[in-house]
């Protein structure tokens, strides 16, 4: 009877496993749709509202194909998060970049001046924010010299940027907006071209007053100030190239700093080849 | 009777045990086949899975490469145009409105670039101007790479400076009239493009394409990156799955990723370091074989069922001939030996059914043979009965005979005195008297009176005739011990017959006692079906001899015993279906059993 027993109990669990095994594997559910966000209706466009102001102003740089949904973008960085000074800043300078129009190679005046108030504008709004008074002086440095060729004005700017904001750096690419909304935090910096090299903003300014200063001496000026404190830029031997090449009558002043330059290896090998073949020629 | 016991006599059955023995065969056979049924269609549905990923994965990466193959065409537009002197190198205006116009056709051109060896950088659309002052576009892999290669060169993925999205350029070296560098063009290509292309392609209800950069091990394509916001997840699920199978260096597989298992299949893309990959949930897999696993349940479960009812159905079928048998034998035991079972079964049932009348037909005979042998003996037994029968009683008879005789003559004769006649007629007396005795003892034996059967209580029969004794001996030395518990088990009988048996048996425990002594009397249940009674003296006791005859009419080994009062008590019992036996030890004494059958439950 115990045997009886035993088989039929083997019997049995052995046929409710087969039968179960054959009853398993449900499906799963896998979603592939991007998760829920709230979504601010602002000037007939969508925009969608990112758990902070750094994510928001990160989407509203991003490349638009229609611009005018870029600058609802922009402009809803302050609706959303008024208190995010520097993020604000940051998107009141993009419009006032956007004021120059799709190419500024194409600009016109009317543009440029809209462009210069809204500068001016972003100067007075945020006082309280050197990262973008900064990048607002450089802009209208750079736009009185290479787009209007008012370069006194322009240079003045220039000078302001050295000046008051001599250690503040400029990040070409970081934060990498794409980047930031694409890949989860802790893959962010395996990925290409994520430059995080240190530029100062006063270290372009330099060169920028080197190309487009009237007097040799304030040229040679900015050169100093350039050579002392931003040596290892490359704004440096984009300088020195400038001289050697445009200003030949301070070229015996600046030929000494060339040997020193090239010993520092900071320039590409192109610029230093060229570099060194003018100041040898 | 328990659940448990209820439990064993269920699985005892035979009936039960033929049923369960068919039903297990038929839970194991067809769970175990419609199991391996699933199994074998869910590999070939996988092997379906495999080909078709694979094949989707091939299908992929052939539409990648004439997607990609329009950039390659319009760089070498480009490049043609500047060498047909169709743009001037020198003029940025020019070269900016073609960029422009080429960019309105191609509105997926990310940027357009043109480099030259003088580190002189258009673009189309301009970059940032704090970009633009420190760029040279001769450090550029785009720019190098044409220049190193001669011809069309794909860089890797790199982050696009202006878009701040991640991208590839293909570019071609231009050449001036002496064929000698003169500058080098290239298209931007957005990899979300890429993602968007993917985003056409369905495969299955959440499968999804994806383009690996194998160099930097990372997912630079689908479609989950075309819309923004963007879930992680997606990306940490494909680069998982590919790496998973790429370490197992298969083509196709299935991977587990945060609970959940994802078959990947791949195939390298051509021309560039990358890896055309197709990921698709188990879980769309399963759907699609989910319909052949309920089917197989369906008819597993259909199976079951109906076999469980044949097999019920067989098993009876199995027993019916058994039960036919089982008859059989209940009616030759209730006597019916002519009773013949009809079974036709072709085969070992028939054979047995075979054996079994041969049997009862054997039986038959030896029982007629068996009886007219007993009535001869019976016939025998009887003469010798009446011989010795009439032996004893001419025996009984003769003496007192004799006695009368003298006593008669004395009587007659006048000349004896008086007072001898008179004694002498007082010996006749006592001697009628004595045959008399003999005479109806003889007839209550040789013609007993049929029994008088009823219920009755055997204590209450024991205590009154216990008390008759008791009063009769007690004083004379005899001691009478008693275990008569109550209640006790009916029976019927008769109960004058009874009493005399009881009556007979104490008496001739006196009897054996002439000096006194201990009469035991016990009455008790016996299995159940007897009523036991037990009448033990200690008296001079029987040897073997004696107790073989002592139940044998006219056997007395007393000096005026008749010898039928134990034959009597013999032939009561068994008119009553009772068990009477008897053990005796020379000088020990003697005990008598009587067995009564019970009538069951009454008491």
């Amino acid at each position: 009877m115990g045997n009886l027993k035993k088989t039929l109990a083997i019997i049995i669990v052995a046929a409710s496993l087969l039968t179960l095994a054959g009853c398993s594997d449900n499906p799963v559910s896998v979603h592939f749709e991007p998760p829920h966000l709230a979504r601010l209706n602002y000037r007939g466009f969508f925009i969608p509202k990112f758990p902070d102001p750094d994510e928001q102003l990160n989407y509203a740089r991003l490349w638009f194909r229609d611009i005018n949904e870029k600058k609802a973008a922009l402009e809803v960085v302050p609706i959303l998060y008024p208190g995010a000074r520097l993020q604000c800043g940051e998107a009141f300078l993009n419009l006032a970049y956007m004021d120059l129009g799709s190419d500024y190679r194409f600009t016109t005046p009317e543009k440029c001046g809209k462009a210069i108030a809204s500068y001016r504008n972003a100067i007075e709004k945020f006082k309280d924010v050197p990262a973008i008074q900064v990048k607002a002086y450089w802009y209208l440095g750079w736009i009185y010299c290479d787009l209007l060729g008012k370069d006194r004005k322009g240079v003045r700017n220039f000078w302001i940027v050295v000046k008051k904001y001599p250690d503040l750096s400029i990040g070409i690419s970081p934060p990498v907006p794409w980047i930031s909304l694409v890949y989860p935090v802790r893959h962010r910096n395996d990925q290409p071209v994520n430059d995080e090299s240190q530029k100062q903003w006063a270290g372009i300014a330099l060169m920028e007053i080197i190309r487009h200063a009237q007097n040799d001496g304030e040229v040679w000026q900015a050169f100093n100030i350039l050579w002392e404190k931003y040596r290892r830029s490359i704004s440096t031997g984009l300088a020195l190239k400038t001289i050697l090449q445009n200003r030949q009558n301070m070229k015996t002043r600046v030929l000494p700093f060339v040997e020193p330059y090239l010993e520092l290896k900071v320039a590409n090998e192109f610029l230093a080849e060229e570099i060194k073949k003018i100041a040898g020629g | 009777m328990g659940f448990k016991d209820k439990f064993f006599l269920l699985m005892h059955s035979f009936r039960i045990r033929v049923f369960l023995a068919m039903a297990l065969m038929i839970f194991i056979f067809i769970p175990g086949t419609g199991y391996l049924f699933y199994l074998k269609a869910r590999t070939a549905a996988e092997q379906q899975m495999q080909q078709y990923a694979l094949s989707t994965a091939d299908q992929i990466s052939k539409r990648v490469q004439s997607f990609l193959a329009q950039y390659t065409y319009n760089v070498k537009l480009i490049k043609a145009f500047f060498e047909n002197d169709l743009i001037d190198h020198a003029s940025e205006k020019q070269i900016l409105q073609y960029f422009y116009l080429l960019k309105k056709d191609h509105p997926e051109f990310v940027n357009i670039n043109y480099g030259d060896e003088t580190g002189r950088f258009i673009m189309a659309p301009a970059q940032i101007p704090e970009i633009h002052k420190l760029f040279d576009p001769r450090i550029r892999p785009w720019y190098r790479g044409a220049v190193d290669s001669g011809g069309i060169h794909w860089t890797d993925v790199y982050l696009f400076a202006s878009t701040q999205k991640p991208g590839m350029t293909v570019s071609v070296p231009i050449l001036d009239h002496d064929g000698r560098l003169a500058a080098v063009c290239g298209i931007d290509v957005d990899i979300s493009s890429l993602s968007r292309f993917l985003t056409g392609i369905h495969i299955g209800a959440h499968g999804v394409a994806y383009i690996f950069e194998n160099m930097q091990k990372r997912v630079i394509a689908h479609p989950g990156l075309v819309s923004l916001p963007w879930n992680p997840y997606h990306v940490e699920l494909l680069r998982t799955c590919l790496n998973d199978l790429k370490g197992k260096n298969r083509q196709f597989g299935m991977s587990r990723f945060q609970g959940d298992n994802f078959f990947t299949a791949y195939t390298d893309y051509p021309g560039n370091n990358w890896t055309v990959g197709v990921t698709l949930p188990v879980s769309d897999f399963l759907r699609n074989i989910q319909s052949i696993r309920n089917t197989i349940i369906s008819l597993v479960l259909a199976g079951m069922l109906l076999s469980s009812i044949i097999s019920y159905l067989l098993a009876m079928t199995v027993i019916r001939p058994l039960n036919i048998l089982r008859n059989g034998i209940e009616r030759i035991t209730s006597g019916d030996l002519a009773y013949k079972v009809d079974i036709n079964d072709p085969d070992i049932v028939c054979e047995l059914a075979g054996s079994f009348n041969t049997m009862a037909s054997s039986l038959e005979a030896s029982l007629e043979e068996l009886k007219q042998t007993y009535a001869e003996l019976a016939r025998k037994e009887k003469l010798a009965a009446v011989g010795q029968m009439t032996a004893s009683i001419a025996h009984e008879i003769k003496n007192p005979l004799g006695i009368i005789l003298g006593s008669a003559q004395v009587v007659s004769n006048e000349k004896r005195p008086m007072e001898m006649r008179q004694k002498a007629a007082l010996f006749i007396m006592e001697e009628v008297a004595s045959l008399n005795k003999t005479l109806t003892s003889f007839l209550e034996f040789a013609k007993p009176a049929p029994p008088k059967f009823k219920k009755i209580n055997i204590a209450d029969l024991l205590e009154e005739i216990l008390a008759a004794i008791e009063e009769r001996y007690n004083e004379s030395g005899y001691v009478i011990e008693k275990d008569i518990p109550s209640p006790l088990p009916a029976i019927v009988a008769d109960p004058d017959q009874i009493r005399q048996v009881f009556l007979n048996l104490l008496l001739n425990a006196v009897q054996s006692m002439p000096d006194g002594g201990k009469i035991v009397v016990n009455a008790s249940e016996e299995n159940s079906r007897f009523l036991r009674v037990s009448f033990s003296d200690t008296g001079c006791g029987m040897s073997d001899r004696q107790i073989e005859q002592i139940f044998d009419p006219f056997v007395s080994y007393r000096d005026n015993g008749i010898g039928l009062g134990l034959a009597i008590v013999s032939q009561i019992i068994k008119l009553h279906k009772g068990i009477l036996k008897v053990n005796s030890e020379v000088g020990r004494g003697t005990r008598f059993d009587i067995l009564f059958p019970t009538t069951g439950q009454e008491r």
